[in-house]
């Protein structure tokens, strides 16, 4: 609130007499171009973020749209590894190319497993001893 | 005359245009203190209206597995293509799209295609709708064509693909999923299958139907603010309560076994043409149901194979007099009860036994058996005599003990409980033809649940077929509960006893010699009964023909059961189903890395011999 009306009304007065001055003019109008250079900056900032947080938001959708395909595809295909790893399909493979595939005998199945290092320190040593890779202790056939 | 100066003029207008302002402004003031302060929510719940929407997502239906995580029940990702037939432009462009359609779906013909893209159609006029032509129809623009369901991806991008180069912008592409059996007629009966309705899976039959509830997916809901072109707002409230998949499940058939059973059942079946065919493996340790299979079957996939007979799991729900399978339990806790010891000779009557005026007969004439013989050679005779020995309170005791006229209670919607009467309802005959398998009905599985107490030292197991459901989501598995075994055997030696006499019926002398494997011990039991039709009585020349056995004897890998109804050139079970199991259990003990005994080789018992 104003309460010196005529005191400030003096001082006025006397500035105005000292910025007639080219030098105080040109400070005034650098000011106010100052601050509309930054008015100016603070838009275009703005304007880049938004600009850049909308591409991101077109890039995150198109991304999540082919992971959307992708996984599609990969539910496809595993549904179709499973339809060709069927025993149907299969034995009608071994029947069309004349393959005379037939089951092993007991005594001809051999098994394998691959441990991991911890699985493979609870099996005794004698019973994997000769398949023991020198390179890779942890890993036994 | 007064004078009137320019300022005054101006200080006129002035207080002219306040005059004609200042209402104005009171009235926007007013306007807007009613818009923003007195009905501030109506307009902003409108405004929500406007720009907020609400898309309903949907779960996948759960799968099942075979036990070791094999496929068995899946959703293939498919498209379902949809047209805006209002969009099209000409009826050149409406040609070009039909032909276009006609010739990637040749299922639907051009004609088709070309009226359902016809850009107007008629719409019933509602009884307070004007009725101007009064022909009870207006035309309305067409902007709903449903094209194709559940198309293949592959497919749906080429159509996509030929749209784009067409600038056919009428055409929508609507993501979904096709339930699919990935193996075939592999386990269908029991699976089951589900229909579409409304864009949903309904589940129909089998296992579907059963773990219906367990394997439906839910719906979720996500709410957001969205664009003019429908994209959601960055900023403003995004409600999103996730769908979630069904649940689920894992059998306990294990596929390799199951399609071992199919291929030699489909052998059977073509050699000799029966109406019916049904046959399963059980762990007797753990009543796991390893496999079953049934002719005939259908392709879940094309409908246009299934029938109602094929469809449903006769072998859960079929009731059959079982014929000579049945004698085991009858003889089995006769021994363990003392009343006889596997030398106790019984009188056979040379073939014909006459009582209560009823003859009764056995397929071949013996004098004098042993208990072990009568088991051996599946005398009728021989074992209705041992069942007058216990008396009717100790027989039907014994088969209700066996779990006969009690469902499994596996997931089979309409399991047969069978039927065995309680001892008051008994006739006089019924003591010599029940324990024989006549006068009784068993289902199958309930037959193999009795033998897997043989096969488990005498424990009777509760039947599995599920394992587990599981959470895809979170992983949760949750087991199916087992209850534990019924030791049914008093004495442990009189069970072994009974193993032995039954391995007698696979060899050399018995009545399944077709049965018998090199170099393992099969202990089993065949049977033959005429078939009983309702309100006709026994059916003459038709005929079930089972085989129940186990193998390795002494340490049963699996109990099988094979029954053939209405064979047709040959009826006796040690002809039509004892060779089934014999191939299966090769291929399945083949399968299991099973090794044969050494010792029972018949090479090596050669060398014995003769050195």
């Amino acid at each position: 609130m104003n309460i010196q009306p005529g005191k400030l009304k003096q001082q006025r007065r006397s500035a105005q007499t000292a910025k007639t001055s080219l030098g105080v003019r040109l400070a005034a109008v650098l000011k106010i171009i100052v601050v509309f250079a930054m008015i100016a900056v603070f838009c275009n900032i703005s304007i880049y973020l938004n600009q850049k947080i909308t591409e991101t938001d077109r890039a995150i959708r198109k991304t999540e749209q082919e992971i959307k395909r992708t996984e599609r595809e990969i539910a496809q295909l595993r549904i179709r590894r499973e339809q060709l790893s069927s025993w149907e399909y299969i034995g009608a493979r071994i029947a069309y190319f004349k393959l005379g595939l037939r089951e092993p005998a007991p005594g001809q199945v051999g098994r394998m497993a691959l441990l991991s290092p911890r699985q493979a320190q609870m099996v005794p040593l004698e019973s994997v001893a000769s398949a023991r890779r020198p390179s890779n202790a942890g890993r036994r056939n | 005359m007064s004078v009137v100066s320019t300022n005054d003029r101006i200080r006129f207008r002035i207080r002219l245009v306040a005059i004609l302002l200042i209402p104005v402004a009171v009235a926007l003031a007013v306007r807007l203190y009613f818009v923003q302060i007195v009905a501030h929510e109506y307009y902003l719940d409108k405004a929500r209206d406007t720009y907020t929407t609400t898309r309903v997502t949907s779960g996948k239906r759960g799968e099942i597995f075979d036990v070791h995580g094999n496929l068995l029940v899946s959703n293939i990702p498919s498209v379902n293509i949809t047209a805006d037939p209002s969009h099209i432009k000409n009826s050149g462009s409406r040609r070009r799209l039909a032909y276009l359609l006609a010739r990637e779906f040749p299922e639907t013909s051009y004609e088709d295609f070309f009226r359902k893209l016809a850009p107007t159609r008629r719409k019933r006029i509602s009884a307070n709708d004007p009725n101007p032509d009064g022909s009870g129809f207006r035309t309305v623009p067409n902007t709903y064509a449903m094209i194709a369901r559940d198309v293949s991806l592959e497919k749906a991008a080429r159509l996509k693909a030929l749209a784009r180069v067409n600038k056919f912008r009428c055409l929508f592409f609507k993501d979904s999923y096709k339930r699919i059996y990935p193996k075939g007629s592999l386990l269908s009966n029991v699976l089951g299958f589900t229909n579409i309705v409304d864009d949903n899976d309904v589940a129909q039959t089998g296992l579907e139907k059963f773990f219906d509830e367990q394997m439906t997916a839910q719906f979720g809901r996500e709410t957001y603010e969205r664009d003019r072109s429908g994209r959601p707002l960055l900023y403003g409230p995004h409600i999103s309560q996730e769908a979630r998949d069904g649940r689920n499940i894992y059998l306990t058939i294990s596929e390799p076994i199951q399609s071992i059973l199919e291929e030699e059942l489909d052998v059977t079946f073509r050699e000799w043409k029966p109406k019916t065919l049904y046959a399963a493996l059980v762990d007797p340790k753990t009543g796991n149901v390893l496999a079953m299979a049934q002719r005939p079957t259908f392709d879940p996939n094309d409908r246009s194979t299934y029938t109602n007979e094929a469809g449903r799991p006769r072998i859960a729900e079929d009731g059959i007099e079982p014929g000579s399978i049945i004698k085991p339990f009858t003889i089995g806790k006769a021994l363990d009860w003392g009343y006889v010891t596997p030398e106790t000779e019984i009188d056979c009557d040379r073939g014909t036994w006459i009582y209560l005026g009823k003859p009764l007969r056995d397929s071949h004439p013996y004098d004098k058996l042993t208990v072990a013989g009568v088991i051996q050679k599946s005398s009728n005779i021989g074992t209705a005599k041992i069942a007058m020995l216990l008396g009717e309170e100790k027989v039907y005791e014994a088969l209700r003990m066996f779990g006969f006229g009690q469902k499994t209670n596996l997931p089979f919607r309409t399991e047969t409980a069978g039927y065995l009467p309680r001892v008051p309802k008994w006739d006089g005959l019924s003591i010599t033809r029940f324990p024989i398998g006549y006068g009784v009905r068993v289902s199958p599985l309930q037959m193999l649940r009795a033998y897997c107490a043989l096969a488990n030292n005498g424990k009777l197991p509760q039947l599995r077929l599920v394992d587990r459901l599981e959470d895809p989501a979170t992983g949760v598995v949750e087991q199916i509960p087992v209850k534990p075994p019924v030791q049914l055997f008093e004495h442990p030696e009189c069970h072994r006893q009974l193993i032995d006499m039954m391995t007698l019926v696979t060899k050399k002398g018995g009545t399944a010699a077709r049965a018998a494997l090199p170099g393992y011990e099969v202990a089993g039991k065949t049977g033959t009964s005429r078939k009983y039709i309702p309100g006709r009585g026994y059916a003459s020349g038709k005929y079930f023909s089972s085989f129940v056995g186990f193998v390795p004897a002494r340490n049963p890998a699996f109990v099988m059961l094979v029954t053939v109804d209405e064979p047709h050139g040959a009826y006796y079970a040690s002809t039509v189903a004892a060779p089934t199991f014999k191939r299966v259990a090769e291929r399945v003990l083949r399968h299991m890395n099973i090794p044969p005994d050494p010792a029972l080789l018949p090479e090596n018992n050669r060398t014995r011999t003769n050195p």
